[in-house]
């Protein structure tokens, strides 16, 4: 039963992963492979405030919101001068970037050796320990995140990014800023990647700059090309794709390290066969350009 | 003193070999206008094609490295012709044709893993002799390395500069419907490209792996490396790349020299951003009319 529990706050995770890139990827058009960055950011700060200053979760999930926000406000004002490739390329360095400030500052990261012990969230003294309570913690957490994702995508600012994505110049001459609108998608979805961050280091309670690596961003853009993007549905096709397929495949009775590269080819024949044959993805909205 | 002078050697030694796989990304680049990310998926076919030459056949030098340049060749030609055509001729566009590469780079890599393993391979296991000049230290495949890096950009530089085809195989990244209209065969331009890419990925491929070995996940840093170098450089000038890729070499080396190895990549994906930002054609490439750019 745990082992399902697992699965379903792995689901949540990505989840929310998917819908934060979902809305630079889906609705602005913009192929970004900095997510595992914000990812990352978010699972410091929390570990970092918790363990160093003893914070309490409900003060440290809003800083790492805070921070990543931040974050994204200061990259989006350097990156979004970009499209395209060159957009891609600014994101990539800023996610090698993060990773290498991660690995390497070791003083205040630890480095390579991760940090360690970092503390489950406590309500009011009862601390959230076992994984069914963890599951429907994650499940809180991701029925938050989508509601507030469902507004944002609902929202006249949704149509004017899909406005932009579509005919950057038309949307011009109808008074859309697109600077301004770019940079908002950027901080929302930055700060939205640190729910899950957070998420994730408390459920491990241990993190290493390894699971937030290059790999990982492509990883989230993956589960957005393969599900679609543009809509709610998307992404959630694709982290139910991406996420269970290995699960399946460990049943198949596969060695370890024979299912982990399979996987991969699996995603990666998926990925060409998609974007040629049904560019939308299995349930998106939107066909990347 | 001795210590700068020798983490520049290795810059420029890095750098030559650098030269080869910039070159090797920035000509699919510049002519299909397609981010090239199956280069990381050549680089490392072309790694275990020498090892599978060398080592698994144990063929002499003098067969293993035709033998493995033509398999690399022949790879680069597959892509084409089983990614790169089906989705120019649909009309895609060049982000659907960068996620298709994407996809490959990922088949490949853990096609490789399956067959080889994960492990790091080495080509040689011997300690290789070195040659002392001036004080500095080199092996003898750091100086083959430095040579046949610079000899080999060079020889095709000046085949880029002076051959009749590949005033072609520019105008192609530009107007690629254009060169049917003038008689011009696309498809076998296309297929040259991706051969001399191949070609230039290969050789680096080959020399890397001799000095350092290789495991199936090296494809990937030899990319962004290489794709760093052309947009650092300018990504319309073939000796902008192979500019771009010397100087990104020095100073990472020098970031040695001045912080600690570990933090190179952090001065690569810097001087990215610092370029992307403050001159986007690149250091030595030339500004664009907002018209021309699109």
């Amino acid at each position: 039963m745990n082992y399902l529990l697992h699965i379903g706050v792995m689901l949540g995770i990505y989840g929310m992963l998917a819908l934060s890139a979902n809305l630079l990827i889906g609705f602005g058009g913009l192929l970004t492979m900095a997510q595992a960055a914000f990812y990352g950011l978010g699972a410091y700060t929390y570990a970092l405030l918790s363990l160093k200053l003893g914070l309490p979760f409900f003060v440290t999930l809003p800083a790492a919101i805070l921070l990543c926000a931040l974050v994204g406000w200061l990259f989006g004002h350097a990156a979004l001068r970009f499209r395209n490739e060159a957009f891609v390329l600014a994101t990539i360095g800023f996610q090698m970037i993060v990773y290498v400030t991660l690995y390497n500052w070791t003083d205040l990261t630890r480095g390579p050796y991760g940090i360690s012990g970092i503390p489950r969230p406590s309500f009011f003294g009862l601390g959230i320990e076992s994984v069914p309570a963890y599951f429907l913690f994650t499940l809180v957490l991701f029925a938050a995140v989508l509601g507030f994702m469902h507004l944002v995508c609902t929202s006249p600012f949704a149509l004017s990014l899909k406005a932009l994505r579509d005919d950057e110049a038309a949307a011009q001459t109808l008074g859309i800023c697109p600077k301004g609108q770019y940079i908002r998608a950027m901080v929302f979805s930055a700060a939205v990647a640190a729910v899950p961050g957070v998420c994730f280091a408390s459920y491990i309670t241990y993190i290493d700059p390894t699971s937030f690596t290059l790999a990982e961003s492509i990883f989230i853009a993956c589960i957005l090309l393969v599900g679609g993007s543009g809509n709610i549905k998307g992404p959630m096709a694709g982290v139910a794709f991406m996420i269970i397929l290995p699960e399946v495949l460990r049943f198949v009775g596969l060695p370890d390290a024979v299912a982990a590269n399979l996987r991969e080819i699996i995603y990666g024949v998926m990925l060409v066969v998609i974007v040629y044959t049904k560019p939308k993805g299995l349930a998106g909205a939107y066909a990347i350009k | 003193m001795n210590l700068f002078l020798q983490l520049l050697g290795n810059g420029l030694i890095q750098g030559a070999v650098a030269m080869l796989y910039a070159a090797g990304f920035g000509i699919v680049y510049r002519s299909f206008r397609v981010f090239h990310i199956a280069m990381g998926a050549q680089f490392v076919f072309s790694c275990y094609a020498f090892y599978l030459c060398a080592v698994v056949l144990k063929l002499p030098l003098a067969a293993a490295v035709p033998g493995a340049l033509a398999l690399s060749v022949l790879f680069a030609l597959a892509i084409e012709w089983a990614v790169y055509r089906p989705f120019f001729r649909k009309g895609c566009s060049s982000g659907v044709v960068m996620i298709a590469s994407l996809g490959v780079m990922i088949v490949v890599e853990n096609v490789i893993a399956l067959a080889f393993g994960n492990e790091v391979k080495t080509i040689s296991n011997q300690l290789e002799p070195s040659v002392a000049f001036a004080g500095l230290r080199f092996t003898r495949i750091q100086l083959l390395q430095f040579v046949l890096g610079l000899g080999v950009f060079a020889s095709v530089g000046v085949l880029v500069r002076f051959g009749k085809w590949f005033k072609a195989v520019w105008a192609m990244g530009d107007q690629p419907e254009l060169l049917p209209v003038l008689g011009l065969p696309l498809a076998r331009l296309r297929l040259m490209v991706m051969a001399l890419g191949g070609v230039l990925v290969a050789i680096a491929a080959m020399l890397i792996s001799w000095d350092i070995g290789m495991d199936p996940h090296v494809g990937m840093h030899y990319l962004l490396l290489g794709s760093v170098a052309v947009f650092f450089g300018g990504t319309d000038r073939y000796w902008a790349w192979g500019a771009g890729a010397m100087l990104l070499s020095i100073l990472q080396s020098l970031a040695v020299w001045q912080f600690s190895a570990r933090w190179t990549d952090l001065v690569t994906f810097g001087v990215l951003i610092f370029v992307l930002l403050f001159r986007p054609q690149g250091l030595f490439g030339v500004s664009k009319r907002l018209e021309e750019a699109k």
